[in-house]
């Protein structure tokens, strides 16, 4: 506790003397606003048009919220979304799972063979390039001849939700004090009560964080979606990938910006759950 | 090494090694101590006494030796399953759970009925002053507090062996001194063995009934703070402990328990006798500093000379010289109406006070 309140705190001295270097550099700030408007405006446009009046994206003729209407009324949308919705609920519960195992062996299970090859193999899906990952899940999939519907998706979005899930869960584990766990056995808790009444509640913000990040990783992804999915299990991005091909209307504006405004929700939790908290400093 | 002990064995340490692969951070220790006793490992950093303490908790595996628990081995048991309950360095408060429930965790693991835990709970929160604080989390509690929740909640489940494990090192000097008389008090009061781990030997004097000085995994001496302080067995204990003289010197002659040595070239002294010694053997002796008697010229066992002078406050510690050039530190109380200071140059007869002197071990 103490320690990473000390962390904490020396991470708070040096964006302080961060700042004041900063501040040195007059043109930085210019470039910061430039640099932001450039990643953010396409987005902003994007939402503004999704109220356009219009029957195409890119010609204003009034605020109206009828694509959304259209969006909420079209039933390839609503099963495209529910698609998503159960994908990305099943590997997060599954990746998750997974990834709590798999902290609490490297964290706490002491020095064992290939520990850091096992960190190695758990992060390699952030780094692997999303397109070589796909198509290899895909030819491996028909290579063995499965054909789950919906368990296919599950199972490929769980393998590259797991390093997500795993990053704010480990982080958790490291602030923790191990000596806590000590003190519950000392207390004459068994293995399984010492997790389950100090580890597992300690433990709960990350897990929570990591979900949320893992559920929002599945949601938005698109690439191996593209690739494992057919005609039947269409997730909410292929979708809105298949409308842009038929022609975009301010309706792709609106799905857009429904699955935008999950997402940013979702983010804005992670990071409220990822914050250290002040009672326990 | 270990003093016959008056009553009961509460622990008995028999030979304990620990290895972390090549390296031994206990040599075989040997320790015996007793029911009811206040307990002290002293030691600098990395002499194996925190090692100690967490193989007795059952942290750490020994690689020799056993661990004898009121007559029972206990070296093959897990944690939890050892009738001991330990204070941590960093007190290792649950920070989700409440004080109550903090200090109820060990009777709840026990299957205590809820009665006999909330009136244990509320018993040993009074113990430590804390009644009003049962509801808090323990961030919302002073290191003090903290440390005195920490002390409830292993007290609780009434442990055989308290072990304490430098548990006053994070609280402020004030806090620290109070805390002293308050641990002392807490150990009468509940009769439980107390094994105190610190590397403060003026803590370990106040509190202790006995107390051991361990090295480098090596017991070097067990006895009372009085014996250890007045009566040290080897130049490692003699400098550890408070500030002393070491003086080179022959052994002349072997008397019973004590024998007569030459210093500085011809000053004739005798010593108490831990070990035996050889005539003509070269031996070091020990002279704490206090024990040193300044008498008028000429009156002394034998004249010296003031070289320098230090301040201290209640004391000053001055620096003599004799005359076969061997340089002794003398604590000079600085009480009032003590007399004036002693200018450098002066010259004055000194001797030693009785039973201040002890034969060192090599």
């Amino acid at each position: 506790m103490s320690a990473r309140t000390r962390r904490r705190a020396e991470t708070q001295a040096e964006t302080h003397s961060g700042a004041g270097r900063i501040a040195h550099f007059g043109w930085l700030g210019p470039l910061a606003l430039a640099f932001y408007a450039f990643l953010y405006s396409p987005i902003v446009v994007l939402i503004a048009y999704s109220f356009n009046d219009s029957r195409f994206a890119m010609i204003w003729q009034g605020f109206s919220l009828k694509w959304y209407a259209t969006v909420l009324e079209n039933g390839d949308i609503q099963t495209a979304a529910l698609n998503s919705l159960v994908v990305a609920t099943a590997a997060t519960a599954i990746s998750v799972s997974i990834a709590t195992v798999a902290a609490l062996a490297l964290a706490r299970g002491g020095a064992f063979r290939g520990k850091t090859l096992s960190m190695g193999l758990i992060a390699l899906p952030i780094v692997v390039p999303e397109i070589v990952t796909a198509v290899a899940t895909l030819m491996f999939f028909s290579a063995i001849g499965l054909s789950l519907g919906l368990g296919n998706l599950i199972i490929a979005h769980t393998v590259f939700c797991i390093p997500f899930a795993f990053m704010p869960i480990r982080a958790r584990l490291q602030g923790m004090d191990e000596t806590l766990e000590q003190a519950a056995a000392d207390l004459y808790a068994s293995r399984w009560e010492a997790f389950r009444l100090v580890t597992l509640p300690l433990l709960a913000p990350g897990i929570f964080a990591g979900a949320v990040l893992a559920f929002v990783i599945s949601l938005d992804d698109f690439i191996i979606s593209l690739m494992i999915s057919d005609a039947g299990t269409t997730t909410l991005p292929v979708y809105i990938f298949s409308m842009i091909r038929r022609g975009v209307t301010p309706e792709v504006n609106a799905v857009s910006t429904i699955l935008f405004s999950v997402s940013l929700v979702l983010v804005s939790i992670y990071w409220l759950a990822s914050r250290p908290k002040k009672d326990e400093a | 090494m270990s003093e016959s002990i008056a009553g009961t064995e509460a622990i008995g340490i028999r030979n304990a090694v620990k290895r972390y692969g090549d390296f031994t951070a206990l040599k075989g220790v040997t320790l015996s101590i007793a029911d009811n006793e206040f307990f002290t490992l002293l030691g600098p950093s990395g002499c194996g006494k925190t090692t100690l303490l967490r193989m007795i908790a059952g942290f750490e595996a020994v690689s020799e030796g056993e661990i004898v628990l009121y007559g029972e081995r206990i070296a093959h048991l897990p944690p939890d399953k050892r009738p001991v309950n330990t204070v941590f360095q960093h007190y290792a408060l649950f920070p989700h759970m409440s004080v109550f429930d903090n200090v109820a965790f060990g009777l709840r693991r026990l299957r205590k009925p809820p009665g006999e835990v909330e009136r244990t709970v509320r018993e040993m929160l009074a113990l430590v002053h804390l009644q009003d604080f049962a509801d808090r989390l323990p961030g919302q509690l002073s290191g003090g507090q903290q440390q005195r929740v920490a002390l409830a909640r292993a007290l609780a489940p009434h442990p055989q062996v308290l072990l304490l494990d430098e548990p006053l090192s994070a609280l402020d000097l004030k806090l620290r001194q109070a805390m002293r008389g308050e641990l002392q008090r807490l150990q009468r009061d509940t009769g439980i063995t107390f094994v105190f781990v610190t590397h403060d030997q003026e803590e370990a004097l106040a509190m202790s009934d006995r107390i051991a000085v361990l090295r480098a995994g090596e017991v070097q001496q067990v006895g009372t703070p009085e014996d250890i302080y007045l009566r040290p067995e080897n130049r490692f204990v003699a400098d550890f402990i408070g500030d002393t003289n070491f003086i080179e010197a022959r052994v002349e002659r072997v008397l019973e328990g004590a024998a007569e040595l030459i210093i500085d070239g011809g000053i004739r002294v005798r010593a108490r006798l831990s070990h035996r010694v050889a005539p003509g053997e070269a031996v070091t002796l020990s002279l704490r500093p206090e024990n040193i008697v300044i008498t008028a010229p000429g009156e002394g066992l034998a004249e010296a000379r003031v070289l320098a002078q230090t301040f201290l406050g209640p004391n000053s510690l001055v620096t003599l010289e004799l005359p076969g050039g061997t340089r002794l530190h003398w604590r000079r109380s600085n009480q009032s109406g003590g007399g004036q200071g002693l200018g450098p140059g002066e010259s004055v007869g000194l001797r030693f006070a009785e039973d201040a002197i002890a034969v060192l071990r090599s």
